[in-house]
């Protein structure tokens, strides 16, 4: 995806966050070993800039991300917005990477329980996620549950790691989101 | 729970071994009957579950067990700090112990729907040659699986196999009188 200096400036919000999204995820998150991991490093660098007001850090990383220069992005994407509309934009590209990592994590889920596991710890897995999707359990313990079922040749202390990065991801989504995810990505 | 954690010192461990198989048992028959999988397809894949990784990692078999413990009904039902409480409560032998009674029933769960749903693809005296000692159980089984190959049931030929591993996990007198009883009177009624 690529935008003209022109485009930016006259382009909404949506184009605004898929543009730098698309390319957050490439430099980022593609082909990166834990992409779910990228994709909550990404989300704490971009709030943290914004939380603390620090516009300037925030538009450098942006701006790399795109491969702009910094006062060319600052001038032509970040001055343009209105406060609202900057809050609006970090909101939803912090939402639209968290689904993306949150793609890649249930993916790794889905991978350990039916391609590297399968068997009775699949069969395992998808009761879990049904008693999700049907509302018994909430995500966060089907996130724990399906962990502690598969993968017998990962550690605890790696799986406490992984169960984390999942929980935390889950936090900037909301649950419709989650539950579509997990009924579309977590299939046999 | 604090109720729990005094009574379970005091409790020996046949008991606690009872408790715990009442509760993975039921559990583990719940999920079963909830899987895709057959009784002797979901017991065969638990056994080897269980068995691969017991002296390799005992974290994931503790997790499994507890998994089907919690699925138990009623009061049956064990939640995981329960089970891991009790389980702790046993020694290595014991535990060992548990685990033989477990895949045994397992197993004979398995081997028992097994043979209901293949009966009618024995012949009677297949079944009279396995009982007489003629032929061994695998290749009772493996006359099936042939069977089930020639008639292009390949998916029936590789479920079936289930029973060969099962069988391991039951004795041979055992194994005949399921045969005995679940096979011979449905053959002879046939003839």
């Amino acid at each position: 995806m690529s935008m003209s200096s022109e485009t930016v400036e006259e382009s909404g919000i949506d184009e605004l966050v898929g543009w730098v999204a698309t390319h957050l995820e490439e430099k980022y998150m593609d082909g990166a070993a834990e992409p779910d991991k990228e994709a909550l490093n990404i989300i704490n660098r971009i709030l943290s800039d914004y939380n603390s007001h620090n516009f300037d850090d925030l538009v450098a990383f942006l701006a790399d991300a795109v491969d702009w220069r910094k006062q060319a992005f600052k001038r032509r994407v970040w001055d343009t917005l209105t406060d609202e509309e900057k809050a609006e934009f970090v909101n939803r590209l912090v939402h639209r990477i968290a689904v993306d990592g949150m793609i890649y994590y249930v993916d790794a889920m889905r991978i350990s329980a039916f391609e590297l596991d399968g068997g009775v710890r699949a069969e395992l897995a998808k009761q879990i996620r049904n008693r999700y999707l049907n509302g018994t359990i909430s995500f966060q313990d089907m996130v724990k549950e399906v962990w502690a079922i598969i993968r017998p040749d990962v550690s605890k202390d790696v799986k406490r790691e992984w169960i984390q990065d999942g929980l935390e991801l889950a936090k900037y989504l909301d649950e419709g989101t989650l539950k579509e995810l997990v009924r579309d990505y977590f299939e046999e | 729970m604090s109720g729990m954690s005094e009574s379970v010192y005091e409790t020996p461990p046949g008991e606690i071994m009872d408790r715990l198989m009442k509760a993975v048992m039921d559990g583990w028959m719940r999920d079963m009957q909830n899987s895709n999988l057959t009784t002797w397809d979901f017991a065969a894949e638990t056994v080897s579950a269980l068995d691969l990784w017991k002296d390799r990692n005992e974290d994931s078999v503790v997790d499994l067990l507890a998994f089907f413990a919690r699925d138990a009904t009623g009061n049956l039902s064990l939640d995981k700090e329960e089970f891991v409480q009790l389980w702790n409560r046993l020694t290595p032998e014991q535990k060992e112990a548990f685990l033989k009674n477990l895949y045994h029933s397992m197993a004979l769960h398995g081997l028992t729907d097994l043979l209901n749903h293949v009966s009618g693809n024995l012949k009677l005296n297949e079944a009279k040659e396995y009982l007489s000692g003629v032929i061994s159980f695998r290749d009772l089984i493996q006359r099936l699986i042939e069977k089930y190959t020639e008639s292009g049931s390949r998916s029936e030929a590789e479920s079936v196999h289930a029973g060969i591993e099962l069988a391991d996990y039951v004795g041979g007198r055992e194994l005949k009188e399921l045969v005995r009883k679940i096979v011979l009177p449905k053959l002879m009624k046939r003839e």
